[in-house]
């Protein structure tokens, strides 16, 4: 803890010289004095693991202490740790009896050797090693493992050459030195960086069941250590038994965190030893020399492993927990936007979707047969369905759909999905996914506006009858008229002495042709006073005026408007509803006429014209004489009006009645006077187009 | 009233309509029942003929382009041309039956009007006086009978 206090205090000291004295913090201090504590402690272990007459110990922990302590703190606190560190060398080298010069000459080479492998961790890493990331742990091994303790090597056995003291010769000394500290490093350093990242607190976390476990664990493998290396075996069974703490350490790394992992290590490494020392276990040499070679090596090769191996599985499980959390983060984003993934494998032909749920952790995957599942598409939508799938494998490769879904209560969903083809590298269909999203509040409330506006529009335009009443019963007394006083008349000369027959015949072709006139008429009233479903087809606007302008045709003419008409040709048909079109354009002529009424009759003029709009798009255009509109936006809100009759809605609605078909219909004022309505319609599609509009572009002058 | 009309001669009854259709059968129902029709598609046109040889009655279409019924009245009444008037008009409206009554208009019909209505009214205005009395009602005679009830 001490030395994760120095590392705390370490980060914050700022760079400057100022600062020095910060350096010598309670943490710092007490940090350093804490490593000189645990370096004379692995002094006292690294002579106790020593092999006479050699003076270099199996495994010489002072180095890997202060390689740790290094790597723990900021480099600027570097030089306080190591000139703790010098007192503590020299009092322990010279109790031992080592000579001042040969004790100097080691302290460099043992900073040196700490000094090499952290800097080059920090340069290659620029952090602390992680030992469950292979990058961290390859970079730990080349430089704390390897590279540190070579370079120091050369120089310690240098030194001992230089100073003659226990000299046994200059490459077996290096070998031996290089071998003590790298088993060192790789030994001590995991399990103190491992245990200060982690702390002590996770000891007491986690589930019971885990702790009893490493507990066991632990027990076990002291158990077999001991029995392994602190027993003395045949030569037969030595070579085989020295693997028999393997399982157990395999244990540790697939089931336990590297803390574990590296206690486990240690204490392996630690039987192993002491059993060489006292001569006993399966590392039997011709020389203590010899079976201490062999134990380091074996050490090193058998923790390199391991560590590997956890730092592999480390990855695996950051790999994992991550693309949980970001499958956790996905379900939520998926739930909160009420949408799900779905995936269809070709090969099983089943599809399987994914439902996020906001507020649940655990996401909900179902997998049907593809075709189970097109049996709960609503049997409307299911042509366009198929009709998408087909268009995506002919070759689109992705598309979208709107759909709903009835589940097993008969209640149905609406569903917005886009998909995508995937290949595989022959460029064969492998399966496609997609994600969908459930819109059926969105349509619910589509459908509900989509009522209240056609309920509005209907109220509006059973008003603009009302209004209209006088003269579309004009229009219907016309032939109504004729037809009673043809037939009375035809009556008549049938009761005549001699009667005319070519006359008769007239009359009768009269009859019928007023019949059909006022058939027509009805016709026209009965869609305009039904409250019929909505229908948007591919419409003709000329038509559509032309019927119109039958209808208000007396209407007219009681208005003593002068009505001038000028349709154009080859017009693209529209997407829209006859019915509410028709209710636009009467409403914007009785607009009109009314607006004129104060004029003199031969100012009183109407223009309607039709004409294409530009991007496909189709204009019909109401001009009048009148007076003109003072704000052209205030007269489409609800409740305007200008008239003494009249609620004022006739306007607004016929803008959403307009806009309900993606159109628009604008105001403007004329110069010098009068005002115009612009009624902009998008076309139908190309396939609904059919033979255009046949209107001749002649200027019919209609009264 | 022309002077130069001699005794017993059909009725003329002029019908101003701008509804071809309407004029034809109106036409045809007064010359089958004996009058003699005379139609006219707008007020402007039936003014006109009246300077030179005015009907002995004439039915009067309310609404029409150029001049309206009503309007065609006044006129009449300007140029002094008193002969009686029938009004006929698509819709019973309390309002233009009084213009109708306040210019002096004879009666008011409503389309559509039955043919029986349409004679009763010449009747009706032959027998006020108002038309000239060397002109034949025939429709009392018995010619419109397979009409009647």
């Amino acid at each position: 803890m001490l030395m994760s206090s120095v590392a705390v205090g370490g980060s914050k000291a700022p760079r400057s010289w100022r600062s020095w004295p910060q350096l010598f913090t309670w943490n710092n201090v007490l940090g350093s004095l804490a490593l000189a504590a645990a370096y004379l402690l692995g002094v006292w272990v690294g002579i106790a693991l020593t092999f006479e007459p050699i003076a270099v110990s199996t495994l010489w922990p002072p180095n890997a202490l202060v390689l740790a302590a290094l790597l723990l703190t900021r480099p600027r606190v570097w030089p306080l740790l190591i000139a703790t560190v010098f007192p503590a060398h020299l009092a322990a080298e010279i109790f031992l009896g080592v000579p001042l010069d040969m004790a100097l000459c080691w302290f460099a080479s043992n900073v040196a050797e700490a000094l090499i492998g952290a800097a080059l961790i920090l340069r290659l890493l620029g952090r602390m090693p992680r030992f469950d990331r292979v990058r961290d742990l390859s970079v730990f091994l080349f430089a704390g493992v390897v590279a540190a303790p070579i370079l120091s090597s050369f120089l310690d056995a240098y030194f001992v050459y230089l100073i003659g003291w226990r000299y046994t010769g200059y490459w077996e000394l290096w070998r031996v030195r290089l071998f003590s500290n790298a088993l060192a490093t790789l030994t001590l350093v995991p399990l103190v960086l491992i245990w200060f990242q982690t702390g002590t607190a996770q000891l007491w976390r986690g589930k019971a069941w885990k702790k009893l476990e490493a507990a066991a664990l632990l027990a076990s493998i002291c158990i077999v250590s001991v029995l392994v290396f602190q027993r003395s075996h045949a030569p037969e069974t030595a070579a085989v038994l020295m693997y028999a703490p393997l399982p157990l350490l395999m244990w540790a790394v697939i089931r336990h965190e590297p803390n574990v992992v590296a206690l486990c290590v240690s204490i392996v490494a630690l039987f192993a030893i002491t059993g060489v020392l006292d001569g006993r276990g399966p590392f039997i040499a011709r020389s203590t020399v010899d079976a201490a070679m062999a134990v380091q090596m074996f050490l090193i090769i058998a923790e390199s492993s391991l560590l590997l191996l956890t730092a592999s599985l480390g990855e695996l499980r950051h790999a994992r927990s991550a693309a949980r959390r970001q499958e956790e983060s996905l379900d939520l984003a998926l739930g909160a936007a009420r949408m799900g993934t779905w995936e269809w494998d070709f090969a099983s032909n089943r599809l399987s979707w994914r439902i996020g749920r906001a507020g649940r952790s655990r996401l909900r995957t179902r997998t049907v047969p593809v075709a189970q599942m097109l049996t709960r598409v609503h049997a409307d939508d299911r042509a366009g369905v198929q009709r998408a799938i087909d268009e995506a494998l002919a070759g689109s490769g992705d598309g979208e759909v709107e759909c709903r879904f009835v589940n097993r209560r008969g209640a149905s969903q609406w569903i917005t999905s886009r998909g995508k083809l995937l290949l595989d590298r022959f460029g064969n269909p492998r399966r496609m996914i997609g994600v969908y999203l459930d819109t059926t509040e969105r349509k619910t409330q589509e459908l509900q506006m989509r009522t209240h506006r056609e309920q509005l529009a209907y109220l509006s335009r059973l008003s603009l009858m009302g209004e209209l009443s006088g003269a579309l019963a004009h229009e219907l007394n016309q032939p109504l008229a004729a037809i009673l006083l043809n037939a009375q008349a035809a009556c008549v000369q049938i009761a005549a002495p001699n009667p005319n027959l070519r006359d008769i015949t007239e009359m009768l072709r009269d009859i019928v042709a007023d019949d059909q006139r006022a058939g027509e008429v009805i016709h026209r009233l009965r869609a305009l006073f039904l409250k019929g479903v909505v229908q948007v087809r591919p419409l003709a606007v000329n038509e559509c005026i032309r019927e119109v302008l039958a209808l208000e045709r007396s209407y007219l003419l009681v208005a003593k408007v002068k009505t001038h008409v000028q349709l154009a040709d080859n017009l693209p048909r529209v997407a829209a509803d006859r019915v509410q079109l028709q209710q636009v354009l009467l409403n914007l002529i009785v607009n009109a006429c009314e607006a004129m009424s104060a004029d003199e009759p031969h100012e009183r003029r109407l223009w309607i014209e039709s004409m294409p709009g530009g991007h496909g798009k189709v204009d019909i255009v109401i001009r009048d004489s009148g007076p003109g509109i003072d704000d052209v936006d205030a007269i489409f809100e609800p409740f305007f009006s200008t008239k003494s009759t009249g609620i004022g809605l006739g306007l607004a609605v016929s803008r959403s009645i307009i806009s309900a078909h993606g159109g628009r219909l604008r105001a403007s004022r004329n110069q010098p006077r009068g005002a115009t309505f612009r009624i902009t319609l998008p076309m139908a599609a190309e396939d609904d187009q059919g033979e255009t509009q046949s209107a001749a572009a002649r200027g019919d002058q209609v009264s | 009233m022309s002077a130069a009309q001699g005794p017993n001669r059909p009725l003329r009854v002029a019908v101003v309509d701008d509804e071809p259709t309407m004029r034809r059968s109106f036409a045809r129902l007064l010359r089958s029942t004996g009058y003699e029709a005379s139609v006219y598609s707008s007020g402007r046109e039936f003014l006109d003929a009246c300077q030179s040889k005015p009907p002995d009655c004439a039915f009067i279409d309310w609404q029409m382009p150029g001049l309206s019924g009503v309007e065609v009245i006044e006129h009449l009444r300007r140029r002094g041309i008193g002969i009686p008037v029938a009004m006929l008009a698509a819709i019973d409206d309390a309002e233009v039956r009084r213009t109708c009554t306040a210019l002096g208009t004879h009666c008011f019909l409503v389309k559509p009007a039955d043919g029986v209505a349409l004679l009763n009214a010449i009747e009706s205005m032959v027998s006020s006086g108002s038309v000239s009395s060397d002109a034949l009602a025939p429709a009392t005679n018995g010619v419109a009978a397979p009409i009647r009830k």
